[in-house]
């Protein structure tokens, strides 16, 4: 409530810094209620003229219309300029013109201010800005405050240059100068920058109606086998979701030249220099690979790694990819540790010998064995092998994001056996979880009842507790060694997940990287934003404050009669912004390690899903620190703030420093 | 004497709050409902507790014998096959009258039983092979005492649970099972164990309700056998498991009695309403 009439009370009004260099003049611009906002500066007029001008720019109720706002005074200039500035204030009082009148004292840069009419019962606070900065910059903010009195400026502006070419002709015709804050020339960088997006828009849209029209032919087909064979491989995926990112941003910013919304223009800018940077990236991997035979290299050291029977056993590998020991001979000797008493646990030996033989033979079948003639998955995938890794290495003409994801495919075709083994163990100790849980029910005289879904008593017959009873000692003494299999394997699996967790962890990272605006945050840290935008420093007792709303403002107004002045300044975007800004808002599901936890205690496989899970809580992991860091310094900043509050509020005006 | 103090709080009786006429207790009664008690009933009825004792004396008996190759397994599967056959017999001449499962039915649990058992015996007998002995046989112990807790012993009382006290007995016989060597003794094990828990409680019932002295008889029998038994075991055992039951036969129904006059329950117009019939 006494927010509101501390609001109602204040009258901001905004000048651009470049008015208190120039000469005396009228002030037009746009008014709100509470806010003015100068966007030029008239040359004072002959009093023949003052009717017409009067006429033609009066304060109206209407908005977004130009009109007087005020009088600049600026007394250096000569005599004579001082009394037709007096004689528009005359004029300004008989017609009950509510107008400021700034003033700039004698020799000192800093503006009085002394209002008329309606203002007089207003509290004037003159927001001085750099209209340079303010206009041209990229805004991430969200606060309503912050973008109320932005949006006034910009929209004064647009307003100024709609009408620009009427007003200069009427003031020419009067035999006038006016004084601009904005050029209207657009720099030759941007332009090309503007003319290369409308192209890749074009472009884009172009392939988006072609591939329409042939997922049209081909959905016709069966759009669930499309669907599942663009989504299953990492690198398909990869490849739909940038095209699909892109397609959507030049289809709403397609009418390039039109579109307003800055934000939307940086993450299509964004998106396009990802792209780029993506496929230089992308060139440059495949350059190194194909480079004397290295891919070749790379496809035979990994094959080596992941078998166990190579084609010349004696033949030693004595290159730098090779590896010592290779996965299968590794998990054959593991299957046999758990054959036996593993770590001194206490598991039937049988069930560990029959389920260690089915494994070890699992073993077999994968790598194949080439002395008796046995061809193995392993086999029968090395001759295509190099090949494969040739294809990587060609992936990189689509970008580095998609090399990296058909390394994650790779990686899952090289760990088939490990996902065999996972879902045999996990589908085995799920059962007989599953078992035990409604035969201890039974054990206790209790069934459950799905209608009621609540646990009843019940009377079993003798037989059924006899059935019962035998299959629950028997599920119950072999738990263990299910269980220790399940871990087991389970561990390996979930090594093998978090190996392509971080590839994909990798591969989002460089979806949502803000490269454009990472860049116009360090060569340019003008142009963008941060969260709050713009702040209000006034300086007093030499301490700079920071004031982020219009309540603050009226605190400061202690000084009865005095207007305060605060020179409105640009804060960078911090970092975290930026990232925050450009990646794709997603509501994931949230995951905790605990979710994570009861998932693989009760065996439940979804590969995707847990990959997903892996990836987010990495990325939660690495966020959390960046905000970490982030609060750090707003908590620094905010130290300056309480500071600055507990100072006693006097000695506004007639600092010497701005 | 006209405004005679009467038990109604919507009265003015001009007396403290406090004041309790001599007629204010008229309607308490004591003892209203109690159950009488004679001595020899109570020492008949005690005979079931005594019985279940007996039997599990009697099934960890029969396990030592075997553990010691006392016995051999087929002749004991032998003799509890021929004695579940005899126990069936008299079970339906016992409860002809009544209504009860068809033979049909009952055969076919009986195959059910044979078969499951037989065919999971070499499992069962490998099946703690890596436990140690001292955890089985505690696990045997505990399992055992929840059978004697949770037994039916004709009480109407919570605790009472008979799948509960079944499936802990079978739980004991499958832990004793993997103990001994072949697969015969596993199922032998089973076979007795289904026949001492299972079969014989509901014949013993059927025992009861046609005359009270099967009730004693077969009491004073098993009694004999499990003491006799457990003399051949060890001779303190026996002695110890003779005074128990003696304890438990007894001790504790002259105790039951004596406790009697000791029964304290007042009824009065405040009992909630008891629907009679």
């Amino acid at each position: 409530m006494e927010a509101d009439e501390a609001t109602s009370k204040i009258c901001k009004v905004f000048v651009p810094s470049k008015c208190l260099n120039g000469d005396s003049g009228i002030l037009l611009g746009l008014k709100a209620p509470g806010a003015m906002c100068v966007t030029s500066v008239l040359e004072i007029p002959r009093s023949n003229h003052w009717r017409s001008l009067y006429s033609r720019y009066k304060q109206t109720n209407h908005e977004n219309c130009t009109c007087i706002l005020g009088v600049w005074d600026n007394r250096v200039d000569s005599i004579q300029r001082n009394a037709e500035v007096n004689q528009c204030l005359r004029f300004a009082h008989d017609l009950q013109l509510p107008i400021v009148h700034l003033r700039k004292v004698n020799g000192a840069p800093q503006p009085q201010v002394s209002s008329c009419g309606a203002l007089c019962d207003k509290d004037i606070v003159v927001v001085i800005y750099d209209i340079d900065t303010l206009a041209n910059a990229v805004y991430l903010t969200d606060r309503s405050q912050v973008k109320s009195n932005l949006s006034l400026i910009t929209n004064s502006f647009a307003v100024y240059k709609e009408t620009r070419s009427e007003m200069l002709q009427w003031v020419k015709s009067k035999g006038l100068t006016l004084r601009e804050f904005v050029s209207h020339q657009v720099p030759l960088a941007s332009q090309l920058q503007n003319h290369v997006l409308r192209l890749f828009c074009w472009f884009f849209m172009n392939l988006s109606t072609f591939l329409s029209l042939l997922h049209r032919c081909v959905g016709s087909l069966n759009g669930y086998f499309v669907r599942l064979l663009l989504s299953l491989p990492a690198c398909l995926a990869q490849v739909s979701h940038r095209y699909t990112e892109i397609r959507q941003l030049a289809s709403r910013c397609l009418p390039f030249s039109k579109t307003r919304d800055t934000i939307l223009r940086l993450k299509l800018k964004n998106a396009f220099w990802r792209h780029i940077v993506d496929i230089i990236l992308g060139v440059a991997v495949m350059l190194w690979l194909t480079k004397d035979g290295r891919s070749a290299l790379l496809a035979e050291s990994a094959m080596t790694w992941a078998q166990v029977w190579t084609d010349h056993p004696k033949k030693k590998c004595t290159s730098k990819f090779c590896f010592k020991q290779n996965v299968a001979s590794q998990l054959q000797e593991l299957l046999h540790w758990m054959m036996g008493a593993p770590a001194g646990l206490k598991l039937n030996s049988e069930l560990a010998h029959f389920l260690g033989k089915f494994f070890l033979y699992h073993i077999y079948v994968w790598t194949g064995n080439i002395l008796i003639f046995h061809p193995g998955y392993l086999q029968f995938l090395r001759p295509f092998w190099s090949d494969a890794v040739w294809c990587i290495a060609l992936s990189g003409c689509l970008g580095l994001s998609v090399q990296l994801s058909l390394v994650q495919d790779l990686l899952s075709m090289m760990t088939l056996h490990i996902y065999c083994f996972y879902v045999y163990a996990a589908r085995l100790y799920h059962l007989q979880l599953s078992g035990l849980s409604s035969l201890w029910r039974l054990f206790r005289g209790k069934k459950w009842n799905s209608l009621r879904q609540r646990v009843d008593s019940v009377s079993y017959g003798v037989d059924q507790l006899f059935v019962g009873t035998l299959l629950f000692t028997i599920l119950l003494f072999l738990l263990p060694t299910t269980l220790m299999f399940y871990s087991v394997f389970a561990a390996l699996r979930s090594l093998v997940l978090l190996a392509q967790a971080s590839c994909q962890l990798a591969v989002q990272i460089f979806n949502a990287l803000p490269i454009y605006s990472a860049f116009l945050r360090v060569t340019r840290p003008d142009k963008l934003s941060g969260k709050n935008g713009v702040c209000f420093y006034h300086d007093f007792q030499q301490y700079l404050c920071l004031f982020q709303d219009d309540v603050l403002l009226y605190a400061l107004q202690q000084a009865p009669g005095q207007p305060l002045y605060l020179a409105m300044q640009f804060v960078p975007a911090c970092w975290t912004k930026l990232w925050d800004s450009s990646s794709p808002s997603n509501a994931a599901p949230s995951n905790s390690w605990r979710s994570l936890g009861s998932k693989l205690l009760r065996a439940i496989e979804n590969r995707d899903q847990l990959i997903g899970i892996y990836a987010e809580l990495l990325h939660k992991r690495v966020s959390r620190e960046m905000e970490t860091r982030h609060e750090r310094q707003i908590v620094q900043s905010s130290k300056w703030q309480t500071y600055i509050s507990s100072q006693p509020p006097k000695a506004l005006a007639g600092s010497d420093r701005r | 004497m006209k405004n005679r103090w009467r038990k109604v709080l919507y009265e003015n009786h001009d007396k403290p709050d406090n004041y309790i006429d001599e007629t204010f207790l008229d309607d308490l009664k004591k003892n209203l409902y109690v159950r009488k008690y004679d001595l020899w009933t109570v020492i008949r009825e005690s005979g079931v507790v005594t019985q279940q004792i007996s039997c599990v004396c009697i099934f960890v008996l029969l396990f030592i014998y075997m553990k010691e190759d006392k016995i051999s397994p087929q002749m004991l599967v032998a003799i509890s096959l021929a004695t579940t056959f005899v126990g069936y017999l008299f079970f339906c001449w016992l409860s002809a009258s009544e209504l009860r499962r068809s033979a049909w039915a009952d055969l076919k649990s009986a195959g059910a039983f044979l078969t499951l058992s037989f065919g999971l015996s070499p499992i069962l007998m490998t099946l703690t092979s890596t436990i140690s002995t001292d955890t089985v046989y505690a696990m045997t112990v505990a399992m055992l005492l929840t059978n004697l807790l949770f037994h039916d012993y004709g009480a109407n009382a919570a605790i009472v649970s008979q799948s509960l006290s079944l499936n802990a007995a079978i739980f004991s016989a499958v832990c004793l099972a993997s103990r001994l060597p072949t697969r015969w003794h596993a199922f032998a094990t089973l076979a007795l164990a289904l026949q001492i828990f299972a079969l014989w409680p509901s014949l013993r019932i059927c025992l009861k309700q046609k005359h009270w002295l099967n009730q004693c008889l077969t009491t004073l029998l098993l009694t004999v056998l499990s003491v006799v038994g457990m003399a051949t075991i060890s001779f303190t055992g026996a002695v110890l498991l003779a005074l128990l039951h003696l304890f438990i036969s007894f001790g504790c129904s002259t105790w039951l009695i004596a406790l009697q006059p000791l029964k304290n329950n007042i009824h009065g117009p405040w009992d909630e309403a008891v629907i009679s019939n």
